[in-house]
C-alpha cells in the first residue's frame, strides 16, 4: 500500500476550492497541493488504492462544474506552474502571461480563451478551449505536441505525443464527431494525446505541456463593421469565410479576403456598446473582423467588400496599431461585463448557450436565436457558426422558460449536426445533453473507457458520465 | 475658431524600456510607439467642438522625427483637418520649455484660439509643456481638465485642485487647456478616415520656419544621467503552519511594516 500523502484538511482553506465560474458549490474533505510530479502521482496512487474520489482542480474558472468536487480529494495543479522554455510549461503555469512573453519574442501561442488570464495551460489542454482566432488556428488541440501526464492508477508517462498508443487494455473509441468546432465528448482518436485533449479530468493529470509556436503575425487590422440586418449580415459572413484559410477548411493560398476571426453582436449587443462606440443610424448587427497582413493593411480591399456586401461600410471602425486594437478590445469586453450587470440586477442567473452548427446551418440557427422572445443578448464566434445566446430571466418563471428555451434549442443544434459544447465543455451540468447528442451506444463506450483507464472509477467523477456508485475512501 | 492640439509620440507603457548607459539614455529600437494617451483627449475634446461646429478647423502639432507621422496620419483619421510636425536638429537636445516656444510659436503663426494638450507626457511625466506654452503667449490656463465648456468667446474648465477637490476655472479666449482622464472617450477612427490619411500630408516646420534659432531653444535644463529604478526587493513567503504564519504575518505587520 502507498504511503499517505501531504494533505490540507482545514475547511477554511478547502472552501476557496470549492466553487467553479458556473457558480455550483461542492465538497470535499481533503486538498493536496504536490510540489512535483512524483508527489502528485502517489497522491493518485495512494487514492485509487482506496477508491477515493479526485478532482482535479487548476484555476477554476471552467463553466460546468468539472473542477467543483462532489466528496473525496482536491488535487490542485497550482505549483506545477514552472516555464522552462518558451515551448515547454507546466500544467498549472497561468495561459495569458505565458503568451505576452511569447508576444514580445516575436513568437505566438494562438489559443485566445477569454480566460486565458484567468486560466491554466493544464485546463486550456484538457478543455480544448478556444477563442475568436480559432476560426483561423483551431483549438487548442491543434497547438500541443506533447505532454506528460499522470494517469488515474498514478502511472507517469512522459511526452505522450500522436505517436503514442492508447495503453494497453484502453477501447479505442470509433464514433463520428460533429463536423463543427466541438468539445463534447472524448475525441475518437488512436493516440493517447488526442485523447487525452478534452477529456476534462478525467482520464489523466497534465503535468507538463509542449507547446506549438508560430511566428506573431507582422500586422493585424480589426474591424468593427454594422449591418443594415441579419441577412445581410449573414451574406457578409459567408463571403467574408468563402475563400478563408480556417482550421475547418486550411486553405495554402487564401481568396482577397482571409479574416482570422469574425465575431458577431446582435442588435441587443449593439445597445450594451453604444455608449463606447459611434452607431451609425440603421445599424442592427455588427461583425468584428481581424484580419492578419504583411507590409500595408488591406483597407481598400475590405472597403469595397464591404460595400458590395450591403454593409454601412464607411462607418466600419477600424484600429491597425496597438492602441486602436485595445479600444476595440474594450467595446468588445463590455459585453460579457454588460451582460453580468443585468444578471446582478435581474437577481437570476443566465442561462447561456455555447453550441456550433455547420455552416450550411447557420442562418437556420441564428433565426431560432432571433425568435427567442426572453429579454437575451447574443454574440460570439460566428465564422464558426458558434454563438453565445445569454438568456436573461427576470424572475423565476422566465429562469424556467429559459431553461426549457435552452433545451429546446440544444435539440435543434443536435438536429442540425452541430455539437451541445463548442468550448466550454460538458462538466456536470451538461450529462444530459451529451448523452442526447452522442446516444447510448457512445456513452456505453465513453464509460467502458472510463472504467479500463481508471479502474476504480476515482477522477473527475461525475464529469461526462453518471458515475457508478462510490466504493468510498476515508481520508 | 482653430483649435491647436498638441500631441507626443511616446512608447506603449507597456513597453519593456532599457536604459543603454547612463549618457545614452534608453533604448526605444524595439518599442512599440504610441499618442501620448492624455494627448488623446485634448484631440478628442478638438473633434467634439468641431462636431459641435464650435471649431471650424483643428490643426495637430508634434515635435518630433518622421516616425511620429504615423500618430498624425492616426488623429487625421479620427477627423483632424491639418498635420504640423516641427523638426529641427536644434531641438534634439531641448527640455520642456525648447519645445513648449517651438509649439507657442507654431500654433501663434496659424492663428489658433485654443490649444488643448494632454496633461502630462507619460514618458518623462514632466507636465511642463501646457503651462509654459500658456506663459509664453500670455494665455488662460487650465491644467488637468476633466470637464470643459467653450462658448462665446470664453471657456469653463472643471479642474482637479488637489486632496480629492475640483475646482471650476473661468476664463476668456485665447487659452491653453490640458486634459485629464475622464473628459472623454477617444473615438476610434473609421476605414474611409483611415484610407484617407494614408495620403494626409504632414507640413515639416523647422526652427527657422517659426522664426526661432537654436539658441532660443537651447536647453536651460540639463540632464546629469539615466538610469533605471531600483527593483523592487523580492517578496517574502512564510512558510508554516496556517495558524502559525498568520501569527506571524501580523507581527511582521506590526514590527516591520509598521501599518497595525
Ligand atoms: C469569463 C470566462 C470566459 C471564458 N472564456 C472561454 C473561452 O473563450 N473559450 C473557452 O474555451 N473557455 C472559456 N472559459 C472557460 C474556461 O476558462 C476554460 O475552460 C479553461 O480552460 C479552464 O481552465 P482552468 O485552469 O480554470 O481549469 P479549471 O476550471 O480549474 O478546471 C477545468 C477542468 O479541467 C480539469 N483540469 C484542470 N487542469 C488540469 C490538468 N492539469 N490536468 C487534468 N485536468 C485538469 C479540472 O479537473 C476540470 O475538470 C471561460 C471562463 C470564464 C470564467
Amino acid at each position: 500500500m502507498s504511503s499517505k500523502p501531504a494533505l490540507i484538511t482545514d475547511p477554511d482553506i478547502i472552501l476557496g476550492y470549492l466553487t467553479d465560474a458556473s457558480n455550483t458549490h461542492g465538497r470535499a474533505e481533503a486538498l493536496a497541493v504536490p510540489a512535483d510530479v512524483d508527489a502528485l502521482a502517489a497522491t493518485l496512487r495512494w487514492a485509487q488504492d482506496r477508491g477515493m474520489p479526485v478532482t482535479v482542480t487548476a484555476r477554476r474558472t471552467g463553466t460546468t462544474g468539472a473542477a467543483v468536487p462532489d466528496g473525496g480529494l482536491l488535487l490542485s495543479t497550482e505549483r506545477l506552474s514552472q516555464v522552462e522554455a518558451p515551448d515547454i510549461v507546466g500544467g498549472g503555469a497561468l495561459l495569458g502571461p505565458h503568451q505576452d512573453t511569447l508576444e514580445a519574442a516575436g513568437q505566438h501561442f494562438p489559443p485566445d480563451p477569454t480566460s486565458r488570464y484567468e486560466c491554466s495551460v493544464g485546463g486550456a489542454i484538457v478543455c480544448n478551449a478556444s477563442g475568436a482566432r480559432s476560426f483561423r488556428y483551431g483549438a487548442t488541440r491543434g497547438w500541443i505536441d506533447w505532454v506528460d501526464v499522470v494517469l488515474p492508477t498514478g502511472e507517469r508517462l512522459e511526452r505522450v505525443s500522436r505517436d503514442t498508443p492508447l495503453p494497453a487494455g484502453w477501447p479505442r473509441l470509433r464514433w463520428a464527431e460533429p463536423p463543427v468546432k466541438t468539445a463534447a465528448g472524448y475525441a475518437p482518436a488512436d493516440n493517447l494525446l488526442d485523447l487525452l485533449i478534452g477529456s476534462e479530468g478525467t482520464l489523466g493529470v497534465i503535468t507538463r505541456a509542449g507547446l506549438r509556436l508560430r511566428p506573431a503575425p507582422a500586422g493585424v487590422l480589426t474591424m468593427l463593421a454594422f449591418f443594415p440586418d441579419l441577412e445581410t449580415t449573414l451574406r457578409f459572413v459567408d463571403q467574408a469565410r468563402s475563400g478563408a484559410d480556417r482550421a475547418r477548411a486550411p486553405r495554402p493560398k487564401p481568396g482577397p479576403l482571409n479574416p482570422r476571426a469574425i465575431e458577431y453582436f446582435d442588435p441587443n449587443a449593439l445597445e450594451m456598446i453604444r455608449a463606447r462606440v459611434d452607431l451609425p443610424a440603421g445599424a442592427t448587427d455588427a461583425l468584428l473582423l481581424e484580419v492578419e497582413h504583411e507590409g500595408e493593411a488591406p483597407l481598400d480591399r475590405w472597403f469595397e467588400a464591404l460595400v458590395e456586401g450591403g454593409a454601412l461600410a464607411e462607418h466600419t471602425v477600424v484600429a491597425e496599431d496597438e492602441q486602436g486594437q485595445r479600444r476595440l478590445a474594450a467595446i468588445r469586453h463590455a459585453l460579457p461585463a454588460g451582460t453580468n450587470e443585468r444578471v446582478v440586477a435581474n437577481r437570476m442567473p443566465k442561462v447561456g448557450t455555447d453550441f456550433a452548427v455547420p455552416d450550411a446551418a447557420l442562418a437556420e440557427m441564428m433565426a431560432e436565436y432571433r425568435a427567442v422572445t426572453l429579454p437575451h443578448v447574443c454574440f460570439g464566434h460566428i465564422g464558426d457558426n458558434h454563438l453565445h445566446l445569454n438568456l436573461l430571466p427576470r424572475d423565476a418563471t422566465e429562469l424556467a422558460e429559459a431553461r426549457s428555451t435552452y433545451r429546446r434549442l440544444a435539440e435543434r443544434a443536435v438536429a442540425l449536426g452541430g455539437t451541445v459544447s463548442a468550448e466550454h465543455g460538458i462538466g456536470k451540468l451538461k450529462r444530459a445533453l451529451l448523452a442526447h447528442q452522442v446516444g447510448p451506444e457512445t456513452l456505453g463506450a465513453f464509460a467502458a473507457l472510463k472504467a479500463a483507464a481508471d479502474p476504480a472509477w476515482i477522477l473527475g467523477r461525475g464529469t461526462l458520465l453518471e458515475p457508478p456508485p462510490a466504493p468510498g475512501g476515508a481520508v | 475658431m482653430k483649435i491647436g492640439v498638441c500631441l507626443k509620440q511616446v512608447p506603449a507603457t507597456d513597453s519593456p524600456i532599457k536604459v543603454k548607459d547612463a549618457v545614452s539614455g534608453v533604448d526605444l529600437a524595439a518599442v512599440k510607439m504610441v499618442i501620448n494617451p492624455y494627448d488623446e483627449f485634448a484631440l478628442e475634446e478638438a473633434l467634439k467642438l468641431k462636431d459641435a461646429g464650435i471649431a471650424t478647423q483643428v490643426i495637430v502639432y508634434t515635435v518630433g522625427p518622421a516616425d511620429a507621422d504615423a500618430r498624425l496620419k492616426d488623429a487625421v483619421a479620427r477627423g483632424a483637418d491639418i498635420l504640423v510636425r516641427i523638426d529641427d536638429p536644434g531641438l534634439a537636445a531641448a527640455d520642456s520649455l525648447g519645445f513648449a516656444k517651438a509649439l507657442a510659436a507654431a500654433a501663434k503663426a496659424d492663428g489658433v484660439g485654443l490649444i488643448l494638450a494632454g496633461k502630462q507626457a507619460v514618458d518623462t511625466d514632466n507636465a511642463q509643456v501646457p503651462a509654459m506654452i500658456a506663459e509664453l503667449l500670455g494665455w488662460a490656463q487650465a491644467t488637468e481638465c476633466d470637464k470643459l465648456e467653450v462658448a462665446g468667446g470664453g471657456f469653463k474648465a472643471w479642474v482637479a485642485a488637489g486632496g480629492g477637490t475640483r475646482d471650476v476655472l473661468q476664463g476668456s479666449l485665447p487659452a491653453v487647456i490640458s486634459t485629464d482622464k475622464g473628459i472623454n472617450s477617444p473615438r476610434s477612427p473609421n476605414i474611409k478616415g483611415v484610407m484617407a490619411s494614408k495620403k494626409a500630408p504632414v507640413a515639416v516646420k523647422d526652427l527657422a520656419a517659426l522664426g526661432l534659432s537654436a539658441g532660443d531653444v537651447a536647453a536651460k535644463v540639463s540632464l546629469k544621467a539615466w538610469g533605471a529604478p531600483p527593483p523592487r526587493p523580492a517578496g517574502r513567503i512564510l512558510q508554516g503552519a496556517p495558524a502559525q504564519v498568520a501569527k506571524e504575518l501580523v507581527g511582521l505587520l506590526r514590527s516591520e511594516a509598521k501599518v497595525i
